[in-house]
């Protein structure tokens, strides 16, 4: 690999409340994060010479990054706006800010994603999403989201064994994670039965393998390491990305127990000159339960289809073996549509930082992956991130 | 089957496979010159690129990759017709297609199971759609 992201660092962070945020529209938590990550960088808006937006479910609003850019009276030198590219976009967009440094084109980007989901959209959410799919070989068949991922985990069970407890398992895990996070939509502990226990949503996933709806936002901003180390935070290297592209679902040589991280993960590790056991803890992008125990396999830290057994003994808390998803992950942290994967990114930053609450800091903070997926794990991109300039 | 069912938006590759399944056929695509063969159409072949192509009308028979039964959650279009079942159906000649899945409630459909392919017109749109039934 060429791509040499060790020059760069995330530089500052912010973040929304998760949940109901009814008192602002998209544009209003855009200005808003954009001037917190600032801050939190200890940078002026004048040193800030890169944008990257995420758009907004709300409405299509053309050339996006130009619309926020001009509402924040900025005038970057490198400017791209994601159109919802879906659960892989903000490990992307970490690439991408990356790619932008090194090759000399800016020196600090701001990426920023947020989104009133569930004030504006709660009802209409799943007709809203539906636009996504193949407008002929999907949709006319009653197809949505979570029928893809139920796929997955009927194979996942099929061919492993795998069983609706395991799967359970990581929505508890990540439910206590969640409990102890003030910004995390939904707080209460649960247990192995209220998952199984709640309502069938495709079979086998029920409402709480799911991830729910709702507003919020986040934003992170990456420079030079060189600059990063003389900002006000710690700088958190990125140590390594990859990223990787597979067929669709559809194809017939497609396995869908596995994810083009297989791909992205390798390349990743290979550019920190990590493997998974150098990795403390994981932030992984988690829209069903099923989507865990495929990452935690193609990310090699458990074998093959030992995703199920991985994750039990509460491995995946912040005080297990392998915390991952400490901010609570989609399933419980919240889901906000277009920002949903941007959360993993900032709470990987806290948790190396070590300024999250005392109660829930994970002990050993040497190395983090964070990992972004779509399209049933169609699309992967992979970054090691730490505080320290090599592992 | 009276529901709102969304119409398909269909493409100028696949107006014929539209067409021809209002003759009770599922018509895949062949490669002339790599003989691979595939579903969606295409007018190139995904696989060596090259333009020779022939619609291959499907045997019918598959058996089921995965399946889901829809109970909650469908689109405003689906909701009525909840709870019903979608599967990934691999053909006979290779192709992985998507689909309804009929059953009765005797019987329960299972990875692996045998299938077949029916034809079903959606009186409000005139649109005939491809399901599957347990063999």
């Amino acid at each position: 690999m060429t791509f040499n992201p060790k020059q760069c660092a995330l530089a500052g962070i912010a973040e929304t409340q998760v949940g109901r945020i009814p008192d602002r529209d998209s544009m209003q938590m855009y200005a808003e994060l954009a001037v917190a990550a600032a801050q939190d960088a200890g940078l002026r808006k004048e040193e800030i010479d890169g944008l990257i937006t995420g758009g907004t479910f709300l409405r299509n609003v053309f050339m996006h990054n130009a619309v926020v850019s001009e509402y924040l009276r900025m005038r970057p030198r490198y400017s791209s706006g994601l159109v919802m590219g879906g659960g892989v976009s903000w490990c992307h967009a970490l690439g991408e800010a990356c790619n932008a440094i090194n090759a000399g084109v800016c020196n600090t980007v701001l990426v920023i994603a947020a989104d009133p989901f569930f004030t504006v959209c709660a009802r209409t959410a799943i007709d809203l999403m539906a636009e996504f799919f193949d407008p002929q070989y999907e949709l006319p068949f009653g197809f949505v989201t979570p029928a893809m991922f139920a796929f997955a985990a009927r194979r996942h069970m099929l061919q492993y064994g795998t069983s609706s407890e395991q799967l359970a398992q990581v929505a508890v895990s990540q439910r206590r994670n969640a409990s102890l996070n003030p910004l995390a939509q939904f707080r209460k502990p649960i247990a192995i039965e209220d998952v199984l226990s709640s309502r069938m949503i495709c079979s086998p996933l029920h409402l709480l393998d799911c991830s729910p709806i709702s507003d919020g936002g986040g934003a992170f901003i990456v420079t030079s390491g060189d600059r990063a180390r003389s900002l006000r935070k710690p700088p958190v290297y990125v140590l390594g990305y990859g990223e990787a592209h597979e067929l669709e679902y559809t194809d017939p040589n497609r396995d869908i127990t596995t994810s083009a991280a297989v791909r992205s993960g390798k390349d990743a590790y290979a550019a920190a000159g990590v493997g998974p056991e150098d990795i403390d803890f994981a932030e992984i992008y988690d829209c069903f339960t099923i989507t865990m125990l495929v990452h935690l396999e193609s990310l090699g830290f458990c074998p093959r289809g030992e995703g199920g057994a991985f994750v039990e003994d509460r491995r995946l808390e912040v005080d297990g073996d392998f915390p991952t998803n400490t901010h609570g992950g989609l399933l419980s942290h919240g889901h906000p549509g277009v920002p949903a994967g941007i959360f993993h990114i900032i709470e990987a930053v806290k948790q190396l930082r070590r300024e999250v609450e005392p109660e829930r800091q994970v002990r050993n903070t040497g190395t983090c992956l964070v990992h972004g997926n779509s399209a049933l794990f169609r699309d992967a991109a992979t970054a090691i991130l730490s505080c320290h300039h090599s592992v | 089957m009276d529901v709102n069912r969304t119409v398909p938006f269909v493409d100028w590759d696949s107006a014929p496979f539209w067409e021809k399944l209002k003759e009770g056929k599922f018509m895949l695509m062949e490669c002339s010159e790599c003989h691979h063969v595939f579903f969606p159409a295409r007018i190139i072949c995904p696989e060596c690129w090259s333009s020779a192509l022939v619609w291959r009308e499907a045997s019918g028979n598959g058996v089921i990759y995965s399946f889901t039964t829809v109970e909650a959650g469908a689109t405003a279009a689906f909701e009525l017709l909840t709870p019903y079942t979608i599967a990934l159906i691999t053909l006979e000649e290779g192709c992985r297609v998507f689909g309804m899945l009929r059953h009765g409630a005797e019987r329960t459909p299972a990875i692996g199971a045998q299938v077949r392919c029916d034809f079903e017109i959606d009186s409000n749109s005139g649109f005939v759609f491809p399901v599957f039934g347990l063999v």
